[in-house]
Protein backbone atom coordinates (compact mmCIF):
# COMPACT_ATOMS: atom_id res chain seq x y z
CA UNK A 1 0.00 0.00 0.00
CA UNK A 2 1.22 3.88 -0.08
CA UNK A 3 1.06 4.32 3.35
CA UNK A 4 5.01 3.75 3.69
CA UNK A 5 6.40 6.41 5.40
CA UNK A 6 8.73 8.46 3.77
CA UNK A 7 12.34 7.72 3.55
CA UNK A 8 13.93 9.94 5.32
CA UNK A 9 11.92 9.76 8.32
CA UNK A 10 11.52 6.03 8.84
CA UNK A 11 12.85 5.44 12.55
CA UNK A 12 13.52 1.83 11.59
CA UNK A 13 15.88 2.50 9.30
CA UNK A 14 18.24 3.65 11.61
CA UNK A 15 16.54 3.07 15.21
CA UNK A 16 17.03 4.81 17.90
CA UNK A 17 18.60 3.36 21.28
CA UNK A 18 15.35 4.66 22.49
CA UNK A 19 13.29 3.27 19.72
CA UNK A 20 15.13 -0.51 20.59
CA UNK A 21 14.56 -0.04 24.12
CA UNK A 22 10.91 0.66 23.72
CA UNK A 23 10.28 -2.43 21.68
CA UNK A 24 11.78 -4.33 24.18
CA UNK A 25 9.79 -2.94 27.20
CA UNK A 26 6.86 -3.20 25.29
CA UNK A 27 6.98 -6.87 24.02
CA UNK A 28 8.69 -8.91 26.11
CA UNK A 29 9.35 -12.50 25.03
CA UNK A 30 11.81 -15.15 25.08
CA UNK A 31 15.27 -14.23 26.36
CA UNK A 32 16.93 -15.15 23.38
CA UNK A 33 14.71 -14.07 21.18
CA UNK A 34 15.34 -10.65 22.30
CA UNK A 35 18.92 -10.69 22.08
CA UNK A 36 18.61 -11.63 18.48
CA UNK A 37 16.16 -9.19 17.68
CA UNK A 38 17.70 -6.08 19.55
CA UNK A 39 20.83 -7.52 17.75
CA UNK A 40 19.33 -7.00 14.66
CA UNK A 41 18.40 -3.86 15.07
CA UNK A 42 21.75 -2.81 16.62
CA UNK A 43 23.03 -3.99 13.38
CA UNK A 44 19.86 -2.15 11.32
CA UNK A 45 22.19 0.82 9.95
CA UNK A 46 25.78 -0.68 9.26
CA UNK A 47 25.88 -0.92 5.28
CA UNK A 48 24.18 -3.59 3.04
CA UNK A 49 24.84 -7.25 2.47
CA UNK A 50 27.78 -7.78 0.09
CA UNK A 51 27.26 -11.33 -1.64
CA UNK A 52 30.36 -13.62 -0.84
CA UNK A 53 32.26 -15.52 -3.11
CA UNK A 54 32.61 -19.16 -2.74
CA UNK A 55 36.31 -18.75 -2.10
CA UNK A 56 35.96 -16.04 0.65
CA UNK A 57 33.00 -18.36 2.53
CA UNK A 58 35.84 -21.05 2.06
CA UNK A 59 38.33 -19.15 3.62
CA UNK A 60 36.06 -18.76 6.60
CA UNK A 61 35.89 -22.76 6.87
CA UNK A 62 39.28 -23.67 6.67
CA UNK A 63 39.48 -21.14 9.99
CA UNK A 64 37.19 -22.76 11.45
CA UNK A 65 37.82 -26.10 10.69
CA UNK A 66 41.66 -25.57 12.09
CA UNK A 67 40.48 -24.18 15.52
CA UNK A 68 37.89 -27.70 15.48
CA UNK A 69 39.67 -30.33 13.75
CA UNK A 70 43.26 -31.91 15.31
CA UNK A 71 45.35 -33.36 12.74
CA UNK A 72 44.79 -32.73 8.22
CA UNK A 73 41.46 -31.97 6.51
CA UNK A 74 40.99 -31.61 3.09
CA UNK A 75 37.84 -29.20 1.88
CA UNK A 76 36.87 -29.70 -2.12
CA UNK A 77 33.10 -29.38 -4.35
CA UNK A 78 32.16 -26.28 -2.95
CA UNK A 79 28.95 -25.45 -3.99
CA UNK A 80 26.14 -22.96 -3.85
CA UNK A 81 22.48 -24.41 -2.13
CA UNK A 82 19.62 -22.59 -3.89
CA UNK A 83 16.28 -22.49 -2.47
CA UNK A 84 17.49 -20.83 0.80
CA UNK A 85 15.22 -17.81 1.77
CA UNK A 86 16.28 -16.99 5.08
CA UNK A 87 20.03 -18.49 4.61
CA UNK A 88 23.42 -18.83 2.73
CA UNK A 89 23.99 -22.44 2.14
CA UNK A 90 27.04 -23.59 0.87
CA UNK A 91 27.50 -26.83 0.04
CA UNK A 92 31.27 -28.97 0.21
CA UNK A 93 33.46 -32.16 1.15
CA UNK A 94 35.39 -32.48 4.08
CA UNK A 95 38.16 -35.07 4.29
CA UNK A 96 39.38 -35.67 7.71
CA UNK A 97 39.77 -37.55 10.86
CA UNK A 98 36.97 -38.23 13.10
CA UNK A 99 37.89 -38.91 16.55
CA UNK A 100 34.64 -41.23 16.31
CA UNK A 101 35.27 -42.98 13.46
CA UNK A 102 38.71 -42.53 11.74
CA UNK A 103 39.54 -41.15 8.19
CA UNK A 104 36.48 -40.28 7.03
CA UNK A 105 34.73 -38.48 3.81
CA UNK A 106 31.51 -36.31 4.27
CA UNK A 107 29.35 -33.89 2.41
CA UNK A 108 28.53 -30.99 4.28
CA UNK A 109 26.63 -28.03 4.31
CA UNK A 110 27.03 -24.39 5.91
CA UNK A 111 24.49 -22.86 6.85
CA UNK A 112 24.56 -19.18 7.28
CA UNK A 113 23.04 -15.53 8.25
CA UNK A 114 23.23 -12.61 5.73
CA UNK A 115 23.31 -9.39 7.25
CA UNK A 116 19.49 -9.52 8.11
CA UNK A 117 17.59 -12.22 7.21
CA UNK A 118 13.33 -12.47 6.16
CA UNK A 119 13.57 -14.53 9.67
CA UNK A 120 15.45 -13.48 12.93
CA UNK A 121 16.33 -16.48 14.38
CA UNK A 122 19.27 -18.38 16.12
CA UNK A 123 21.94 -21.08 14.58
CA UNK A 124 22.94 -22.25 18.54
CA UNK A 125 18.75 -22.83 18.47
CA UNK A 126 18.97 -24.69 15.97
CA UNK A 127 22.01 -26.64 16.36
CA UNK A 128 20.64 -27.84 19.54
CA UNK A 129 17.35 -29.09 18.38
CA UNK A 130 18.94 -30.81 15.53
CA UNK A 131 21.34 -32.77 18.94
CA UNK A 132 18.50 -33.26 20.40
CA UNK A 133 16.34 -35.10 17.37
CA UNK A 134 19.26 -37.14 16.92
CA UNK A 135 17.62 -40.69 16.85
CA UNK A 136 14.20 -39.25 17.43
CA UNK A 137 12.99 -38.48 13.84
CA UNK A 138 15.30 -38.24 10.82
CA UNK A 139 17.41 -34.95 11.13
CA UNK A 140 21.22 -34.54 9.67
CA UNK A 141 24.26 -34.55 11.35
CA UNK A 142 25.18 -31.54 13.15
CA UNK A 143 29.26 -31.12 13.49
CA UNK A 144 30.33 -27.77 14.75
CA UNK A 145 28.57 -24.13 14.67
CA UNK A 146 29.67 -20.57 14.50
CA UNK A 147 28.01 -18.93 17.78
CA UNK A 148 28.86 -15.49 16.71
CA UNK A 149 30.89 -15.24 13.77
CA UNK A 150 34.06 -15.98 15.41
CA UNK A 151 35.18 -17.45 12.04
CA UNK A 152 32.52 -16.90 9.56
CA UNK A 153 30.85 -12.78 8.36
CA UNK A 154 27.33 -13.85 10.77
CA UNK A 155 26.55 -17.26 13.10
CA UNK A 156 27.06 -20.18 10.75
CA UNK A 157 25.97 -23.59 11.49
CA UNK A 158 27.30 -27.16 9.52
CA UNK A 159 25.79 -30.30 9.45
CA UNK A 160 25.53 -33.26 7.23
CA UNK A 161 23.87 -33.28 3.78
CA UNK A 162 21.14 -35.10 3.30
CA UNK A 163 20.31 -36.33 0.51
CA UNK A 164 16.89 -36.81 -1.29
CA UNK A 165 14.07 -34.17 -3.47
CA UNK A 166 11.24 -32.48 -1.55
CA UNK A 167 9.10 -32.57 -4.24
CA UNK A 168 8.50 -35.53 -6.83
CA UNK A 169 10.92 -35.47 -9.40
CA UNK A 170 8.59 -36.80 -12.31
CA UNK A 171 5.18 -34.70 -13.47
CA UNK A 172 2.29 -36.51 -11.06
CA UNK A 173 -0.78 -36.97 -13.13
CA UNK A 174 -4.60 -35.32 -12.71
CA UNK A 175 -5.50 -32.19 -12.21
CA UNK A 176 -5.46 -30.59 -8.70
CA UNK A 177 -6.25 -27.29 -7.26
CA UNK A 178 -4.16 -25.49 -4.65
CA UNK A 179 -0.32 -23.97 -4.16
CA UNK A 180 0.77 -27.00 -2.30
CA UNK A 181 2.80 -30.07 -3.50
CA UNK A 182 1.61 -32.65 -5.06
CA UNK A 183 2.52 -35.95 -4.32
CA UNK A 184 0.63 -38.20 -6.24
CA UNK A 185 -1.31 -41.45 -4.75
CA UNK A 186 1.39 -43.91 -4.20
CA UNK A 187 3.66 -41.14 -2.67
CA UNK A 188 1.11 -40.11 -0.57
CA UNK A 189 0.38 -43.83 0.86
CA UNK A 190 4.42 -43.73 1.62
CA UNK A 191 4.73 -40.46 3.24
CA UNK A 192 2.05 -39.74 5.33
CA UNK A 193 2.05 -42.29 7.89
CA UNK A 194 5.72 -41.09 8.94
CA UNK A 195 4.82 -37.20 8.51
CA UNK A 196 2.23 -37.73 11.09
CA UNK A 197 4.70 -40.00 13.56
CA UNK A 198 7.64 -37.64 13.04
CA UNK A 199 5.27 -34.92 14.21
CA UNK A 200 3.45 -36.88 16.77
CA UNK A 201 7.55 -37.63 17.72
CA UNK A 202 8.79 -34.31 17.70
CA UNK A 203 5.49 -33.16 20.16
CA UNK A 204 6.02 -35.89 22.50
CA UNK A 205 9.55 -35.92 23.09
CA UNK A 206 10.42 -36.03 26.57
CA UNK A 207 11.65 -32.59 28.21
CA UNK A 208 11.98 -33.14 32.05
CA UNK A 209 16.01 -34.83 31.02
CA UNK A 210 16.84 -32.14 29.15
CA UNK A 211 18.51 -28.41 29.48
CA UNK A 212 18.59 -26.37 26.36
CA UNK A 213 20.62 -23.11 26.78
CA UNK A 214 18.94 -20.77 23.90
CA UNK A 215 14.77 -21.98 24.33
CA UNK A 216 13.08 -20.36 27.39
CA UNK A 217 10.37 -23.22 28.85
CA UNK A 218 7.01 -21.41 29.14
CA UNK A 219 5.02 -22.50 32.71
CA UNK A 220 1.96 -24.92 32.06
CA UNK A 221 -1.39 -23.13 33.15
CA UNK A 222 -0.23 -19.95 32.20
CA UNK A 223 -0.42 -17.84 28.78
CA UNK A 224 3.20 -17.39 28.55
CA UNK A 225 3.13 -19.43 26.23
CA UNK A 226 1.13 -17.52 23.63
CA UNK A 227 1.41 -14.38 25.28
CA UNK A 228 6.03 -14.78 24.25
CA UNK A 229 5.07 -15.85 20.99
CA UNK A 230 2.56 -13.45 20.31
CA UNK A 231 4.88 -10.69 21.47
CA UNK A 232 7.43 -11.40 18.66
CA UNK A 233 5.59 -11.33 15.76
CA UNK A 234 4.23 -8.27 17.30
CA UNK A 235 7.54 -6.53 18.00
CA UNK A 236 8.88 -7.64 14.42
CA UNK A 237 5.64 -6.08 13.12
CA UNK A 238 6.66 -2.41 14.87
CA UNK A 239 10.48 -3.03 14.21
CA UNK A 240 10.11 -3.70 10.37
CA UNK A 241 7.14 -2.44 9.20
CA UNK A 242 6.95 0.33 6.14
CA UNK A 243 3.25 1.07 6.12
CA UNK A 244 0.11 0.85 8.15
CA UNK A 245 -2.44 -1.76 8.25
CA UNK A 246 -6.11 -2.05 10.09
CA UNK A 247 -6.23 -5.49 9.79
CA UNK A 248 -3.29 -6.42 11.23
CA UNK A 249 -4.29 -4.07 14.42
CA UNK A 250 -7.54 -5.88 14.67
CA UNK A 251 -5.60 -9.13 14.75
CA UNK A 252 -3.54 -7.84 17.33
CA UNK A 253 -6.39 -6.59 19.85
CA UNK A 254 -8.25 -10.16 19.60
CA UNK A 255 -4.69 -12.09 19.88
CA UNK A 256 -4.13 -10.14 22.93
CA UNK A 257 -7.71 -10.97 24.86
CA UNK A 258 -8.12 -14.26 24.08
CA UNK A 259 -4.67 -15.68 24.76
CA UNK A 260 -5.01 -19.26 25.76
CA UNK A 261 -3.29 -21.47 28.61
CA UNK A 262 -0.77 -23.91 27.75
CA UNK A 263 -1.59 -28.06 28.97
CA UNK A 264 1.49 -29.18 28.04
CA UNK A 265 4.67 -28.09 26.79
CA UNK A 266 6.06 -29.60 23.62
CA UNK A 267 8.99 -28.85 21.60
CA UNK A 268 7.37 -26.97 18.16
CA UNK A 269 9.01 -27.25 14.99
CA UNK A 270 8.08 -23.84 13.43
CA UNK A 271 7.66 -24.95 10.02
CA UNK A 272 6.61 -28.45 10.00
CA UNK A 273 5.28 -28.71 5.97
CA UNK A 274 6.07 -30.24 2.73
CA UNK A 275 9.14 -28.63 1.29
CA UNK A 276 11.19 -29.15 4.67
CA UNK A 277 11.53 -32.61 4.66
CA UNK A 278 14.00 -34.48 1.80
CA UNK A 279 12.73 -37.85 0.97
CA UNK A 280 13.53 -40.86 -0.98
CA UNK A 281 11.57 -40.84 -3.95
CA UNK A 282 12.14 -44.65 -4.86
CA UNK A 283 11.31 -45.46 -1.53
CA UNK A 284 9.20 -43.09 0.00
CA UNK A 285 11.40 -42.68 3.35
CA UNK A 286 11.75 -39.27 4.81
CA UNK A 287 15.50 -38.73 5.09
CA UNK A 288 15.65 -35.63 6.82
CA UNK A 289 13.59 -32.72 8.48
CA UNK A 290 15.19 -29.61 8.03
CA UNK A 291 14.71 -25.84 8.91
CA UNK A 292 14.22 -26.01 12.35
CA UNK A 293 15.42 -21.95 12.83
CA UNK A 294 11.37 -21.63 13.97
CA UNK A 295 11.58 -24.12 16.61
CA UNK A 296 10.33 -23.18 20.10
CA UNK A 297 8.83 -24.44 23.48
CA UNK A 298 5.58 -24.26 23.68
CA UNK A 299 2.30 -25.20 22.24
CA UNK A 300 1.56 -27.92 19.67
CA UNK A 301 -1.14 -26.15 18.18
CA UNK A 302 1.23 -23.73 16.77
CA UNK A 303 2.20 -26.35 14.79
CA UNK A 304 -0.64 -28.12 14.01
CA UNK A 305 -2.50 -25.00 12.55
CA UNK A 306 0.76 -23.59 10.50
CA UNK A 307 0.97 -27.02 8.90
CA UNK A 308 -2.65 -26.92 8.27
CA UNK A 309 -2.80 -23.78 6.13
CA UNK A 310 -4.71 -23.83 3.13
CA UNK A 311 -1.54 -22.64 1.13
CA UNK A 312 0.55 -26.23 2.02
CA UNK A 313 -1.55 -28.08 0.61
CA UNK A 314 -3.78 -28.89 -2.25
CA UNK A 315 -7.40 -30.25 -3.59
CA UNK A 316 -7.67 -34.02 -4.66
CA UNK A 317 -8.49 -34.50 -8.45
CA UNK A 318 -12.22 -34.49 -7.78
CA UNK A 319 -12.01 -31.48 -5.89
CA UNK A 320 -13.76 -33.20 -2.81
CA UNK A 321 -10.66 -33.72 -0.08
CA UNK A 322 -8.26 -31.23 1.15
CA UNK A 323 -4.89 -33.15 1.44
CA UNK A 324 -2.71 -31.35 4.31
CA UNK A 325 0.68 -30.59 2.91
CA UNK A 326 -0.21 -32.75 0.00
CA UNK A 327 -0.36 -35.59 2.05
CA UNK A 328 -3.24 -36.34 4.67
CA UNK A 329 -7.01 -35.64 4.23
CA UNK A 330 -7.87 -32.86 6.57
CA UNK A 331 -10.60 -34.29 8.25
CA UNK A 332 -8.43 -37.78 8.97
CA UNK A 333 -5.58 -35.31 10.23
CA UNK A 334 -6.45 -34.44 13.77
CA UNK A 335 -7.65 -37.54 14.71
CA UNK A 336 -4.43 -39.27 13.28
CA UNK A 337 -2.97 -36.82 15.16
CA UNK A 338 -4.20 -37.98 18.38
CA UNK A 339 -4.22 -41.22 17.63
CA UNK A 340 -0.02 -41.06 16.97
CA UNK A 341 1.07 -38.51 20.11
CA UNK A 342 -2.10 -39.11 22.99
CA UNK A 343 -2.48 -34.93 22.79
CA UNK A 344 -5.86 -33.75 22.47
CA UNK A 345 -6.51 -31.10 19.65
CA UNK A 346 -8.70 -28.13 20.93
CA UNK A 347 -10.31 -26.08 18.28
CA UNK A 348 -10.05 -22.98 19.90
CA UNK A 349 -6.07 -23.45 20.56
CA UNK A 350 -5.93 -24.35 17.21
CA UNK A 351 -8.17 -21.20 15.68
CA UNK A 352 -5.49 -18.69 18.14
CA UNK A 353 -2.79 -20.49 16.70
CA UNK A 354 -4.10 -19.88 12.95
CA UNK A 355 -4.92 -16.20 13.78
CA UNK A 356 -1.19 -16.22 15.44
CA UNK A 357 0.56 -17.70 11.86
CA UNK A 358 -1.67 -15.53 9.82
CA UNK A 359 -0.28 -12.25 11.62
CA UNK A 360 3.72 -14.05 11.57
CA UNK A 361 3.12 -14.21 8.35
CA UNK A 362 2.05 -10.89 7.28
CA UNK A 363 4.99 -9.65 9.82
CA UNK A 364 7.15 -11.69 7.52
CA UNK A 365 6.05 -10.88 3.75
CA UNK A 366 5.13 -6.89 4.56
CA UNK A 367 7.33 -5.85 7.22
CA UNK A 368 10.11 -7.82 7.39
CA UNK A 369 10.23 -8.28 3.15
CA UNK A 370 9.87 -4.66 2.77
CA UNK A 371 12.49 -3.93 5.38
CA UNK A 372 15.18 -5.79 4.32
CA UNK A 373 14.87 -5.47 0.72
CA UNK A 374 14.06 -1.76 1.15
CA UNK A 375 18.28 -1.62 3.16
CA UNK A 376 19.52 -4.73 0.81
CA UNK A 377 20.42 -6.48 3.87
CA UNK A 378 20.18 -9.72 2.40
CA UNK A 379 21.49 -12.60 -0.57
CA UNK A 380 17.69 -12.45 -1.77
CA UNK A 381 16.21 -9.29 -1.44
CA UNK A 382 14.21 -9.63 -4.89
CA UNK A 383 12.59 -12.02 -3.48
CA UNK A 384 11.55 -10.55 -0.37
CA UNK A 385 10.31 -8.49 -2.52
CA UNK A 386 8.15 -10.57 -4.37
CA UNK A 387 6.49 -12.83 -1.49
CA UNK A 388 4.69 -9.27 -0.57
CA UNK A 389 2.59 -10.89 -3.37
CA UNK A 390 1.52 -13.42 -0.50
CA UNK A 391 -0.07 -10.76 1.88
CA UNK A 392 -3.68 -10.66 0.17
CA UNK A 393 -4.33 -14.08 0.01
CA UNK A 394 -2.88 -14.49 3.73
CA UNK A 395 -5.13 -11.02 4.94
CA UNK A 396 -8.14 -13.00 3.13
CA UNK A 397 -7.94 -16.19 5.77
CA UNK A 398 -7.22 -13.76 8.26
CA UNK A 399 -9.81 -11.60 7.97
CA UNK A 400 -12.53 -14.59 7.69
CA UNK A 401 -11.19 -16.35 10.51
CA UNK A 402 -11.61 -13.08 12.70
CA UNK A 403 -15.16 -12.60 11.44
CA UNK A 404 -16.05 -15.54 12.86
CA UNK A 405 -15.31 -14.16 15.95
CA UNK A 406 -15.10 -11.07 16.41
CA UNK B 1 6.67 10.68 -24.52
CA UNK B 2 7.51 8.16 -21.42
CA UNK B 3 9.32 5.12 -22.50
CA UNK B 4 9.96 3.81 -19.39
CA UNK B 5 7.85 0.63 -20.95
CA UNK B 6 10.13 0.12 -23.58
CA UNK B 7 12.81 0.47 -21.38
CA UNK B 8 12.06 -2.55 -19.02
CA UNK B 9 10.99 -4.64 -22.09
CA UNK B 10 14.34 -3.58 -23.70
CA UNK B 11 16.06 -4.77 -20.10
CA UNK B 12 13.93 -8.38 -19.96
CA UNK B 13 15.13 -9.29 -23.40
CA UNK B 14 19.03 -7.69 -22.57
CA UNK B 15 19.24 -10.38 -19.42
CA UNK B 16 17.39 -12.88 -21.05
CA UNK B 17 19.00 -13.30 -24.63
CA UNK B 18 22.40 -11.70 -23.20
CA UNK B 19 23.30 -11.99 -19.78
CA UNK B 20 21.27 -15.50 -18.87
CA UNK B 21 23.44 -17.65 -21.55
CA UNK B 22 26.37 -15.97 -20.15
CA UNK B 23 25.62 -17.28 -16.30
CA UNK B 24 28.23 -19.50 -14.90
CA UNK B 25 26.87 -22.96 -14.51
CA UNK B 26 28.29 -23.68 -11.47
CA UNK B 27 26.72 -20.65 -9.84
CA UNK B 28 22.57 -21.57 -9.69
CA UNK B 29 22.44 -18.69 -7.29
CA UNK B 30 23.20 -16.25 -9.93
CA UNK B 31 21.10 -17.61 -12.43
CA UNK B 32 18.35 -17.91 -9.91
CA UNK B 33 18.53 -13.94 -8.56
CA UNK B 34 18.10 -13.14 -12.76
CA UNK B 35 14.90 -15.57 -13.53
CA UNK B 36 13.31 -13.73 -9.91
CA UNK B 37 14.77 -10.16 -11.42
CA UNK B 38 13.26 -11.16 -14.92
CA UNK B 39 10.12 -11.58 -13.49
CA UNK B 40 10.44 -8.78 -11.32
CA UNK B 41 10.44 -6.48 -14.16
CA UNK B 42 7.75 -8.22 -16.09
CA UNK B 43 5.52 -7.78 -13.36
CA UNK B 44 6.27 -4.10 -13.12
CA UNK B 45 5.70 -3.69 -16.52
CA UNK B 46 2.16 -4.95 -16.12
CA UNK B 47 1.49 -2.47 -13.32
CA UNK B 48 3.11 0.52 -15.07
CA UNK B 49 0.16 2.23 -16.53
CA UNK B 50 -1.88 1.97 -13.29
CA UNK B 51 0.51 3.27 -10.47
CA UNK B 52 -1.12 6.35 -10.38
CA UNK B 53 -4.36 4.90 -10.28
CA UNK B 54 -3.16 2.31 -7.62
CA UNK B 55 -2.19 5.48 -5.33
CA UNK B 56 -5.78 7.07 -6.12
CA UNK B 57 -7.25 3.84 -4.86
CA UNK B 58 -5.73 4.09 -1.98
CA UNK B 59 -6.09 7.02 -0.90
CA UNK B 60 -9.80 6.57 -1.35
CA UNK B 61 -9.75 3.12 0.75
CA UNK B 62 -7.69 4.68 3.91
CA UNK B 63 -10.31 7.58 3.42
CA UNK B 64 -12.99 5.32 3.41
CA UNK B 65 -12.75 3.33 6.36
CA UNK B 66 -11.99 6.81 8.34
CA UNK B 67 -14.90 8.09 7.48
CA UNK B 68 -16.67 5.04 8.35
CA UNK B 69 -15.31 4.42 11.53
CA UNK B 70 -15.73 8.04 12.29
CA UNK B 71 -19.34 7.99 12.07
CA UNK B 72 -19.44 5.32 14.70
CA UNK B 73 -18.86 7.84 17.39
CA UNK B 74 -16.77 6.42 19.41
CA UNK B 75 -15.76 7.70 22.18
CA UNK B 76 -12.20 8.59 21.66
CA UNK B 77 -9.27 10.32 23.04
CA UNK B 78 -9.12 13.93 22.32
CA UNK B 79 -5.91 13.50 20.90
CA UNK B 80 -6.94 10.33 18.86
CA UNK B 81 -10.19 12.45 17.59
CA UNK B 82 -8.28 15.37 16.45
CA UNK B 83 -5.62 13.15 14.61
CA UNK B 84 -8.38 11.53 12.91
CA UNK B 85 -10.05 14.41 11.79
CA UNK B 86 -7.49 15.92 10.61
CA UNK B 87 -6.66 12.98 8.18
CA UNK B 88 -9.49 13.07 6.51
CA UNK B 89 -9.86 16.45 5.75
CA UNK B 90 -6.50 16.43 4.31
CA UNK B 91 -7.58 12.80 2.50
CA UNK B 92 -10.54 14.73 1.17
CA UNK B 93 -8.71 17.62 -0.09
CA UNK B 94 -6.36 15.94 -1.85
CA UNK B 95 -8.75 13.18 -3.39
CA UNK B 96 -10.43 16.17 -4.57
CA UNK B 97 -7.55 18.16 -6.19
CA UNK B 98 -7.28 16.84 -10.04
CA UNK B 99 -3.71 15.94 -10.65
CA UNK B 100 -2.81 15.82 -7.23
CA UNK B 101 0.92 14.19 -7.14
CA UNK B 102 1.96 10.69 -6.10
CA UNK B 103 3.74 11.59 -2.95
CA UNK B 104 1.10 13.83 -1.92
CA UNK B 105 -1.63 10.80 -2.66
CA UNK B 106 0.63 8.82 -0.22
CA UNK B 107 1.10 11.08 2.60
CA UNK B 108 -2.31 11.64 2.63
CA UNK B 109 -2.89 7.72 2.32
CA UNK B 110 -0.16 7.52 5.18
CA UNK B 111 -1.43 9.70 7.66
CA UNK B 112 -5.56 8.02 7.27
CA UNK B 113 -3.74 4.58 7.82
CA UNK B 114 -1.79 5.91 11.20
CA UNK B 115 -5.23 7.50 12.52
CA UNK B 116 -7.01 4.46 11.81
CA UNK B 117 -4.52 2.44 13.56
CA UNK B 118 -4.50 4.43 16.93
CA UNK B 119 -7.79 4.17 16.57
CA UNK B 120 -8.20 0.56 16.84
CA UNK B 121 -5.49 0.61 19.45
CA UNK B 122 -7.48 2.65 21.81
CA UNK B 123 -10.53 0.69 21.15
CA UNK B 124 -8.79 -2.38 22.58
CA UNK B 125 -9.76 -1.18 25.79
CA UNK B 126 -12.92 -0.02 25.12
CA UNK B 127 -16.11 -1.83 26.16
CA UNK B 128 -17.05 -5.19 23.94
CA UNK B 129 -19.93 -3.86 22.07
CA UNK B 130 -18.10 -0.06 20.75
CA UNK B 131 -14.96 -2.71 20.15
CA UNK B 132 -16.67 -5.14 18.05
CA UNK B 133 -18.46 -2.18 16.11
CA UNK B 134 -15.14 -0.62 15.12
CA UNK B 135 -13.59 -4.04 14.82
CA UNK B 136 -16.16 -5.29 12.61
CA UNK B 137 -16.31 -1.75 10.14
CA UNK B 138 -12.24 -2.52 9.98
CA UNK B 139 -12.78 -6.09 9.14
CA UNK B 140 -15.55 -5.52 6.71
CA UNK B 141 -14.02 -2.28 5.02
CA UNK B 142 -10.61 -4.64 4.47
CA UNK B 143 -12.09 -6.58 1.82
CA UNK B 144 -11.97 -3.72 -0.46
CA UNK B 145 -8.17 -3.61 -0.49
CA UNK B 146 -7.42 -7.50 -0.08
CA UNK B 147 -9.64 -7.86 -3.27
CA UNK B 148 -7.90 -5.24 -5.07
CA UNK B 149 -4.08 -6.44 -4.10
CA UNK B 150 -5.15 -10.18 -4.82
CA UNK B 151 -5.71 -8.53 -8.20
CA UNK B 152 -2.93 -6.75 -8.24
CA UNK B 153 -0.67 -9.40 -7.53
CA UNK B 154 -1.97 -12.01 -9.13
CA UNK B 155 1.25 -12.26 -11.77
CA UNK B 156 3.59 -13.02 -8.84
CA UNK B 157 1.69 -16.25 -8.66
CA UNK B 158 0.57 -16.70 -4.90
CA UNK B 159 -3.38 -17.02 -5.54
CA UNK B 160 -4.69 -19.76 -4.79
CA UNK B 161 -8.41 -18.66 -6.48
CA UNK B 162 -7.75 -16.32 -9.64
CA UNK B 163 -10.80 -17.28 -10.97
CA UNK B 164 -12.41 -15.45 -8.01
CA UNK B 165 -11.39 -12.15 -9.68
CA UNK B 166 -12.22 -9.53 -11.64
CA UNK B 167 -9.89 -7.43 -14.25
CA UNK B 168 -8.04 -5.05 -12.26
CA UNK B 169 -9.07 -2.12 -14.50
CA UNK B 170 -12.49 -3.31 -13.75
CA UNK B 171 -12.05 -2.90 -9.58
CA UNK B 172 -9.71 0.63 -9.53
CA UNK B 173 -12.55 1.47 -12.41
CA UNK B 174 -14.97 0.69 -9.85
CA UNK B 175 -13.41 1.95 -6.69
CA UNK B 176 -12.79 5.23 -8.42
CA UNK B 177 -16.65 5.39 -9.64
CA UNK B 178 -17.55 4.97 -5.26
CA UNK B 179 -14.92 7.72 -4.77
CA UNK B 180 -16.87 10.19 -6.85
CA UNK B 181 -20.21 8.92 -5.48
CA UNK B 182 -19.17 9.32 -1.68
CA UNK B 183 -17.25 13.17 -2.25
Amino acid sequence: MATNQTATSDIRDNPTPAFIAEMRKRYPTERETDELLTRKMQHRANPPYKRHTLGELSGNLDRMLKAKIKGDFTVSDQTWFTGGVSKIQMGFTLQWNDPARGSSTDRLVIRMDPSESSNTTSRPREFELLKAYEGVVPVPRVFWIDEDGTWFPEPALIYAFAAGVTKPKAATTGKVSGLGTVFGPELRKLLAPQFMSQLAAIHTLDLSGKTFTTMDVPEVGTTQSALWQFNRGRRIWEEDRGEDFALMEVASNWLERNMPVLDHASIVHGDYRSGNFLFDEASGHINAWLDWERGHIGDRHRDLAWTTQKTMGHYSEDGKTYFVCGLVPLDEFYQRYEDASGLSVDPDRLAYYQILNSCQILSSVMATGYRVSRLGKSHQDILLTRVKGMAPSVSRDLARLLKERI
Amino acid sequence: MDVTENGLRAAVKALTDVVAPAIDRNDPLAAEQLRLVVEYLQFVRSRLDMLYDRDRFELQHNLSMARKLNALGATLSKETASQLEAAISEGAGVQARVGASMPALKTASAALAAAVRDLIREAGAFEPAVRGKIENCVLEASEERITFERAWYLPLGFEPAPQELAPLAQILADAASDAVRFR
